[in-house]
Parts: structure tokens; C-alpha cells; sequence
């Protein structure tokens, strides 16, 4: 064994030992650490700068001002809207993808394709494909507005039916996910007992996955609320008609910088607080 | 033995269940007929992968079998000749499932009266009716608990009574004991036989358990590889085996020989390690030794003989190698053979001392002190 002539080199082997005894040895190369804080740095930060530039001795005033009351208002009633239409409309969607077994593999695969699109789509995009639907000329609107004089575009409902393009997905795959989970002798054992399919569906699948159905109503909500593009290209960003929350703290930024903090407060408390409420129900929702 | 009905004495009518059905599964078939009269018990038995649990699910309305046609009380709950296929809820059938499947969400009283409410019946009323069934098999003051709350024997009553509140013609119960524990199996398993005594319609089981199948069965079919390898009253199966399988479930080992087959208990034979005078002894090799009590259970093969010199003692009775046997022998007898001083673990001691070895020959004598001896058995 050879005395070391440089002892300041010893320090330089346990310098990155952080790894547990377990994976002694390959643990986080050096050379890693440095883009590993800034990316961590990059996500906190902008949230420490909002929350410091927050006029906290003008919030209760700010939160009661009317332009953001409303906002507030609408916000909170098109986001529980379309959650509670994502959920009318897709849990059976969510039944028929997990159900799905016996149909064709491509068949399988093009209904999930069309259900996860608007999770990737830019919303902008999703929002002017409502436009060429719904819209005045659109390929469904034209009848809507031919026969029962109805337009969709620029009004709350289209707020509601934008929201719910781009949030229900969120809903459709948690609940698939705990249906796959479901432990269908559950439902055999109802079907012996005499029960009808519907029955069984209300009594027996549905308190199953409750978690579930929970979680991903959660994520709907909380997708719903903050939805930006999708609104702002198919209902426009008209006070107390279609401007929810993203829209007005984007359009406050150029005329009261305040009341945007002050928004954009208040959504990060809402993206908190749905965060902790799905930490468990989340895992347990997917797992039951 | 596929195609045999029941011996017992038929009562007029079509009374109880007549099932015969096929199922085919890749790798996999199963072959079943039975006929299960009201008020009797018929048992399923048989190893894991048998068939048993398939079995069930098919009467259940479950499982789509092959080929079918099964009949209730004269009424045809399946026909693949005609087309007629009733569903689960139509069937007038309880069924107890594996592990019970009792809903997490409900409580025991709403697990109970599930099935009436499913039909309609009012709610105070199927509560009511719920609890008379929870107070009639002694756990009426359980009603409110949840599933997870109960124990084992408790779930297994409340599934009982969640079937039986229809008043099914036909009862079906898979591995009902499975998940009792063992402390508890004696006391539960004599409450599920006076429960099933009580029970006026047919009740077919499927257990892996003999002692299940012949405490509550009044008739027992043994399915093995999806195909009926011998049926009959608990006490003619456990006296005549018809197949290793049967004979180890009885406790039973059964020796072919040219002459015929032999049944014996394992503690009816002999071991030595010369050859005895006794014509009829086996050769044997030993696959290995586990102390029971002041006993030792050794678990033996019959050996190739043929050509083998000083082995071929019995050339005109042969019994073909590789059949599995065990014996069971007290410490004294193997102390006569070979002394050695007994220490604290016996076994390990005699193999040790090489007279126990694994695949060490020895001499099995079958009729010490009276090994039965019945007649030849085709299987």
C-alpha cells in the first residue's frame, strides 16, 4: 500500500458520496448536479417572485374589486360546469375504454389516440377546432344557428364546452385507470344476486372506483379553472360573459399589475390545494 | 369415468340440478356431469388447476362453456343445442364465492339485503328481512359492520346469508373454508354444515380440502385435469381410492402391482434394509424423511429391478418403478435396524447415519400388520 503524496486529494473521493449505502458507487455523477438545482431553482423560483410581489396589504380590497369578483365568479362556475359535464359524459366514455377488451386492438388504440389528443393538443388549436364546429359557419354551428338560432361562440357556454374539450381527458384516463383496477368478481357476485347491469353500475362499480372518479375529477377542475387558450380563441374574453380568471389576470398584467398577482395568487392556492388533496387519493384511486 | 350418473336412489321428477358441460380453454378441457339431488350436498375435490372453480362459474352463468346443458328443477338454465342461456340473475342460484367478495362499500345488512333490493324489494323491508337472516345464523349484531371489519367466519355467514335470502334452488359455495383460519376451521366449518343441512335446495361445493369435502358432502366427485376420476360417498371414496391422487387425499397409498392394486395406510408397513422372507415386499428408494411426533414419515419410490441383481425377489408380481409411497415407521423399528444414539433431531440423525438417505434402497413389507388388500382397479 502506497502512502498518498497528495493528501488534499483525499477529500475529492467522498466529495459526491450521497448515494445510500445500497447503490454505493452509482450514485449522482458530479458533473449532474449543477443543471439538477437549476432546474429545481427554474421551477420555484417564478413562484417565490409571485408570492413576494403579492400586495398583501391590498388583497382583501383587490379580491372584493369587481373585475376580479366576477372573473372569480365565472371562473369557478365554467370550471364545476365542465367537470360535472366531463362526468355525466365521461365515465361511460371511461367504461367503454376499459370495457373495451374484446373489441380490435386498432379499434382499442384509435378511441384512446382520440381521447388523449386534447392532453397534447395546444389548446389555441383546440380552440379554433370548436370555432370550425360550433361556430357560426362551423360544421355542427351552421345547423344551430340555422334551425334554433342558436350561437355557441363568445357566450359562457362556450367557456363551459372549451374547458371541457380540454380538461375532460384528465377525467376519462383516471377513471379508466381505476376501472381497470376494479375487481370485477365484484360485479359477478352482483350479477348472481339478481342485480341488472345499471344496477350494478350504480351500486357496485361506481362506490369501487369513487377514488378514483375523485382524483380525476379533481385534475379536471383544476385543468378547467385554468384553462387559457382554448377559451380565450372559441369564447373570446368578454367581462362578465367569458372572462374566467387566466384571462383577466393576462389582460390586468398592462393596466392593474396587482390584480394579476393578485389572480394568479389566487390560482396558485387553488393548484396547491388540489395537489395535496390528490396526494393520496390519487395512488389509491388508480391502485383500488 | 366421464358419463357415469351418481348411484344414488333417484327421487321421481326432475328434481335438483342435471349438468353436463364442456369447456375448452387452450391447453385445457373440462368434462363434467352431475346430478344433484335437493337437500344433498355434492362435494368438488380435486388439485389446484383440476377444474373445480371453472366448474362453478359455469353453473353460476359465469363462464361460457363449449358445450352445455344444464337443468334446475326441470327448468333449463342452459342449451347449446337450442340456444337457451339464461344469465346469472336468472338462474334462481346463490353462490359464496372464494374469499367471499362481500361489497367493501356496504355493510353487513346492506351486503344481505343487496339481492332484494336489486329486485325491487322496498328497503325497510329487505333491511328486515337481512337482519332475520344475519340473527338467524348468529350474527345479528354484526348488521352494521363493514366487510374489512369482520373476521373470517363472520364474512363467510354474512355471504351465506346474502345468498340464501332468495331463496335459491341451487347453492354454490367455492373453497367456503379457504379463508378461515386453521384455529377456527373446526367450529366454523360445523356451523356451515348445519347451515347447509338446513338448506332445502341442491348445494354443490368445490374445496381443495378433503376433510371440507367429506365432513359437509353427502356425495364427493374427485376432478382431476378438467376430467371425473371417481365419484361416490364420502366413506366409498376414502375406503377404495381409484387414483394416487384420491389415495393421498385420503391418506391412503395406493401399489400397483401385476397381481392388482394395493391400498395401505402408511403406518401399515414394514421397512428394512435386507431383503425380508416376505415374498411380497417392494423395493424401494428412499426420496426423504420427515419426524412426525415420535414417528418418521418416509417418502419412498418403487425401484427399477428389472436386471438389477439380489432385486429380484418378486418376478412374477411386479410392481412398476417410479410409484410414489409413503410409510410411516416408528423410531424403535429403525433402532432395531440400526442402533444409534436418539438425539434431538431423530432424523437428521439417521440420515446421517446413512440408514435414511436419500435414495438409499430399502424394503417396503405392505402387509405388516394388516395391509388391506383390494382388488384390481383399472384408472
Amino acid at each position: 500500500m502506497r502512502v498518498s503524496k497528495h493528501p488534499s486529494r483525499v477529500g475529492t473521493r467522498v466529495r459526491f458520496a450521497v448515494s445510500g449505502p445500497e447503490d454505493h458507487g452509482v450514485g449522482l455523477p458530479g458533473v449532474l448536479w449543477l443543471p439538477a438545482i437549476l432546474a429545481l431553482a427554474f421551477l420555484a423560483l417564478p413562484l417565490v417572485a409571485l408570492i413576494t410581489r403579492v400586495p398583501w396589504a391590498t388583497l382583501p380590497t383587490l379580491l372584493a374589486a369587481p373585475e376580479i369578483g366576477t372573473a372569480l365568479g365565472l371562473s369557478l362556475l365554467s370550471a364545476s360546469l365542465a367537470t360535472l359535464l366531463s362526468l355525466i359524459f365521461g365515465i361511460p366514455l371511461a367504461w367503454f375504454l376499459a370495457r373495451s377488451g374484446r373489441w380490435p386492438p386498432a379499434v382499442r388504440r384509435l378511441l384512446r389516440a382520440v381521447v388523449t389528443v386534447p392532453l397534447v393538443l395546444p389548446p389555441v388549436v383546440g380552440g379554433v377546432a370548436l370555432l370550425l364546429l360550433l361556430g357560426r359557419r362551423g360544421l355542427i354551428g351552421q345547423y344551430l344557428n340555422a334551425w334554433f338560432g342558436l350561437q355557441l361562440p363568445f357566450s359562457t357556454a362556450a367557456v363551459v364546452i372549451a374547458e371541457t374539450f380540454v380538461a375532460m381527458p384528465f377525467l376519462v384516463l383516471a377513471v379508466e385507470g381505476a376501472l381497470r383496477g376494479a375487481d370485477r368478481r365484484f360485479e359477478q357476485a352482483a350479477a348472481t344476486l339478481g342485480a341488472s347491469r345499471w344496477y350494478i353500475f350504480r351500486r357496485i362499480t361506481l362506490p369501487l372506483i369513487a377514488p378514483g372518479v375523485t382524483a380525476g375529477a379533481v385534475l379536471c377542475f383544476a385543468r378547467a379553472l385554468g384553462e387559457f387558450g382554448a377559451t380565450i380563441t372559441f369564447a373570446g374574453n368578454f367581462p362578465g360573459t367569458t372572462q374566467t380568471m387566466p384571462l383577466a389576470a393576462y389582460l390586468a398584467l398592462e393596466t392593474n399589475p396587482d390584480a394579476a398577482y393578485v389572480i394568479s395568487l389566487v390560482l396558485l392556492a387553488v393548484a396547491i390545494t388540489v395537489l395535496f388533496s390528490l396526494r393520496e387519493r390519487w395512488i389509491r384511486g388508480v391502485s383500488a | 369415468m366421464t358419463g357415469t350418473e351418481p348411484t344414488s336412489t333417484e327421487p321421481t321428477g326432475h328434481t335438483g340440478l342435471r349438468a353436463r358441460f364442456r369447456v375448452d380453454r387452450p391447453g385445457f378441457s373440462l368434462d363434467l356431469n352431475l346430478r344433484v339431488f335437493p337437500g344433498t350436498v355434492t362435494a368438488i375435490v380435486g388439485p389446484n388447476g383440476a377444474g373445480k372453480s371453472t366448474a362453478l362459474r359455469v353453473l353460476a352463468g359465469l363462464v361460457l362453456p363449449a358445450t352445455a346443458r344444464v337443468s334446475l328443477n326441470g327448468r333449463v338454465l342452459e342449451d347449446s343445442a337450442t340456444g337457451v342461456w339464461r344469465p346469472p340473475a336468472d338462474r334462481e342460484i346463490g353462490v359464496v364465492f372464494q374469499d367471499y367478495l362481500l361489497f367493501p362499500h356496504l355493510t353487513a345488512r346492506d351486503n344481505v339485503a343487496f339481492g332484494l333490493r336489486a329486485r325491487g324489494t322496498p328497503k325497510a323491508r329487505a333491511a328486515q328481512l337481512a337482519e332475520d337472516w344475519l340473527d338467524r345464523l348468529g350474527i345479528g349484531h354484526r348488521s352494521d359492520a363493514l366487510p374489512r371489519q369482520l373476521s373470517g367466519g363472520q364474512a363467510q355467514r354474512v355471504a351465506l346469508a346474502r345468498a340464501l335470502i332468495l331463496e335459491p334452488k341451487l347453492l354454490l359455495l367455492d373453497e367456503p373454508l379457504a379463508a378461515i383460519d386453521a384455529e377456527l376451521r373446526v367450529a366454523v366449518r360445523a356451523q356451515l354444515a348445519e347451515s347447509l343441512h338446513d338448506f332445502g335446495g341442491a348445494t354443490v361445493l368445490v374445496t381443495h380440502d378433503p376433510i371440507d369435502a367429506m365432513l359437509l358432502a353427502d356425495e364427493l366427485i374427485v376432478l382431476e385435469s378438467g376430467r371425473i376420476t371417481q365419484l361416490g360417498s364420502p366413506l366409498a371414496v376414502a375406503a377404495t381410492p381409484a387414483t394416487d391422487y384420491v389415495a393421498r387425499l385420503v391418506g391412503l397409498n395406493l401399489l400397483r402391482r401385476a397381481s392388482g392394486t394395493v391400498t395401505f395406510a402408511p403406518p401399515e408397513c414394514r421397512l428394512s434394509r435386507s431383503q425380508p422372507d416376505d415374498s411380497a415386499a417392494v423395493a424401494c428408494t428412499v426420496r426423504g424423511v420427515e419426524q412426525l411426533g415420535g414417528r418418521l414419515r418416509v417418502h419412498l419410490a418403487t425401484m427399477d429391478t428389472s436386471g438389477s441383481v439380489g432385486y429380484d425377489a418378486h418376478p412374477n408380481d411386479p410392481a412398476p418403478p417410479g410409484q410414489l409411497l409413503i410409510a410411516e415407521v416408528s423410531l424403535q423399528s429403525l433402532f432395531e435396524l440400526r442402533p444409534v444414539a436418539p438425539g434431538p433431531d431423530t432424523s437428521a440423525a439417521f440420515a446421517k447415519a446413512g440408514l435414511l438417505a436419500t435414495g438409499q434402497p430399502v424394503w417396503l413389507s405392505t402387509n405388516y400388520p394388516d395391509g388391506d388388500k383390494s382388488e384390481s382397479r383399472e384408472s
